[in-house]
């Protein structure tokens, strides 16, 4: 009991304290700096002119590309010498994503307006992982896979993880086989499986997925429940999920999640199986303590469950990660 | 710079005022000197530490091992009796870290200067040690030949962290003969509860070393011995393996029946047929668990009638002392 509270008071003694520590940490990944009237330019034209500060995308030997995406259309930028780029635009309301590379954080701007005529300058800070020494090694927790099939089915199934497996269970040499049974059962060499199951440690850094949620504690079933119900899992495979990730998110009192969604989880692994499934639905969840550098990253995206077919995979799995604890704040 | 330093001596602060704070007067330092005399028989290069073992809440102490190191150097003493062990220093300045074995508090005391041709008489208290662990995935499984109306209460000894579905004031369903539980219209394949708790070691009447690439075998000896079906099988091994293969070696032990309600009470109303509960408790391999090693092959759970299977556990540590030898 004493222990208890030496580290409730260890904590808050450190976390008042450290708000002195944090300010030098803190920076806003997407600044507008300035707005001005560009005379040459027409009534249908605009520009944002975007400055990448980080110091390793400036004089680099090779032309800098980044994935951006300009409200939700995704393409490339080459940056040039000095770590510049543009965007020409009509007049109205943009919202932007950067994603530099593994290594840095994705940043996604708020709404910013642009008047026509005007360009509108912007700095960008990525944050780097490795700086913080955080975040950085993550291990994909717990990939099981169910399938659904109408009738007994002989499968061979290959998962190609983005790094090494820490944990398979059962037993695989290259391939799982077996046969898959309607009510759900895996067998392989004569054991009844109810799932396969692997894990592995990898690296990742934060990149948006295009849906994310503010999730209290208390909310937490009920929000897996509707989630999971939305992408289609039975109440069992509900079960298993819910009792192995909502600890986890509870722990965290405010959590940031998101889901990779089919073929977004082949940056974890690819998955090859024979006969081919008439559906595949794979989820990873990706849970962080809130973090107001989340904010611009929430979008209530609902999910449509796949239809159901005679021979179909479920996988999920997921993972939770940290980001540096900042506090975002103007200048 | 200045802020770390300043938050680490508020911390350092404001931890002494809290332990005396919280313990009040009857606090006893756990290493102290009560005496010290000048002994004009021992040579000036010479003093003497004896230290008594004083087991907290248990006399009988003859061949318990001591894990002990002076200034850092190991020494491995076997208690014999009330009898104090001696050591001959030279005079100086001795720090002691003092560990009775697993389930006991590690002892570090002071920097103690000791005088020329001083005996020093110093008590080591021997508290049990307490460990705030979470007690995983208790996941409770049923077997029924016909539908049944249940009523299943759990009274963990700390604070749930986690149900499902949520627990309320027990869990109040209908058990089908595919064991699932149906309650307000959902069927759950199981009830699940985490809690944190205190824990202190306590050998148990079986102990394994287990080698990392054993581990999958192991487990799977063992959930059959005691009678798991498939699924439960695969749900324990997914659930512990990946947990237990992070060590290169292991001490495992497991607590069964009723052994477990140090953890928590199970109620099922109707009174079950069988019920079988199994804790699974793990470290890293030290020698220090040697002598906990026991081997056994555990009873089964019957599989007539209306049954119940519990299953949950945790890793605990041992302070670094224990990775010396």
């Amino acid at each position: 009991m004493r222990t208890f509270f030496c580290i409730a008071l260890l904590m808050l003694s450190f976390s008042a304290f450290s708000v002195e520590e944090e300010k030098r940490l803190m920076v806003l990944p997407f600044r507008v700096m300035s707005d001005t009237l560009n005379p040459q330019f027409t009534n249908n034209e605009a520009q944002f002119n975007m400055q990448v500060m980080n110091e390793e995308f400036q004089m680099t030997p090779f032309a800098v590309r980044m994935q951006t995406s300009v409200n939700g259309v995704w393409k490339e930028v080459v940056l040039d010498d000095s770590g510049k780029f543009n965007y020409h635009v009509e007049p109205g309301t943009y919202e932007f994503q950067i994603y530099a590379n593994e290594n840095f954080m994705e940043i996604k701007s708020q709404k910013v307006d642009i008047r026509p005529g005007h360009v509108v300058s912007v700095q960008l800070r990525f944050i780097d992982n490795y700086r913080y020494g955080r975040g950085m090694q993550i291990e994909v927790d717990k990939p099981v896979i169910y399938f659904h099939t109408s009738e007994e089915r002989e499968f061979e199934l290959t998962v190609n993880p983005a790094a090494p497996f820490s944990f398979v269970y059962p037993e695989m040499n290259g391939a799982w086989k077996g046969i898959a049974q309607p009510n759900g059962d895996i067998s392989v060499n004569g054991v009844d499986y109810p799932y396969l199951f692997w894990e592995s440690k990898q690296e990742y850094s934060f990149k948006s997925e295009g849906n994310g949620y503010k999730v209290e504690k208390d909310e937490v079933i009920e929000f897996l429940s509707k989630k999971l119900t939305e992408l289609g899992l039975n109440q069992k495979e509900q079960a298993d999920f819910i009792t192995y990730w909502g600890p986890k998110m509870t722990e965290n009192g405010t959590s940031f999640v998101q889901f990779s969604i089919d073929e977004n989880c082949n940056q974890f692994a690819t998955m090859n199986c024979t006969p081919a499934p008439q559906s595949v639905r794979r989820i990873y969840i990706q849970l962080a303590t809130w973090n107001p550098y989340f904010e611009n990253f929430l979008n209530d995206q609902e999910f449509t469950a796949p239809e159901a077919t005679d021979w179909s995979i479920l996988e999920w799995g997921g993972f939770s990660f940290s980001i540096p604890d900042l506090c975002l704040y103007d200048e | 710079m200045r802020t770390s330093f300043l938050s680490l001596m508020a911390v350092f602060v404001s931890l002494f005022s809290l332990a005396k704070n919280d313990v009040g007067e009857k606090w006893v330092a756990p290493f102290y000197i009560y005496e010290s005399m000048v002994n004009p028989s021992l040579i000036p290069q010479q003093c003497q530490i004896e230290i008594h073992f004083n087991y907290y809440g248990d006399t009988a102490v003859t061949g318990r091992r001591v894990y002990m190191s002076i200034n850092g150097v190991l020494e491995d003493i076997i208690i014999n009796g009330s009898n104090p062990v001696t050591f001959d220093l030279t005079p100086g300045k001795y720090l002691f870290k003092i560990w009775g074995g697993p389930g006991y508090q590690e002892i570090i005391s002071d920097s103690i200067q000791f005088n020329p041709q001083t005996v020093n008489k110093a008590m080591a208290r021997m508290e049990t040690s307490i460990e705030p662990v979470m007690v995983f995935k208790p996941v409770i499984y049923f077997h029924t030949d016909q539908e049944l109306a249940v009523n299943v209460g759990v009274d963990p000894v700390g604070e749930f962290t986690f149900t499902y579905p949520e627990i309320g004031n027990g869990w109040n369903g209908t058990l089908k003969t595919d064991g699932s539980f149906v309650a307000n219209g959902k069927a759950y394949p199981y009830l699940f509860w985490e809690s944190n708790q205190q824990y202190s070691f306590k050998p148990s009447d079986n102990g394994f070393k287990i080698q990392r690439d054993e581990v999958i075998t192991f487990l799977e000896a063992k959930c059959v011995e005691l009678g798991f079906n498939e699924r439960e099988k695969a749900d324990f091994i997914t659930f512990w393996g990946p947990k237990l293969s992070e060590h290169e070696s292991l001490f495992v032990q497991f607590t069964i029946d009723e052994a477990n309600n140090q953890f928590a009470e199970l109620s099922v109303s109707p009174q079950p047929d069988a019920v079988k509960r199994v804790y699974i408790q793990f470290t890293e391999w030290s020698e220090v668990m040697e002598s906990y090693l026991q081997d056994k092959t555990f009873e089964s759970l019957v599989s007539e009638g209306f049954t119940v299977l519990e299953w949950g556990g945790f890793s605990f540590t041992l302070p670094e002392m224990a990775y010396n030898k």
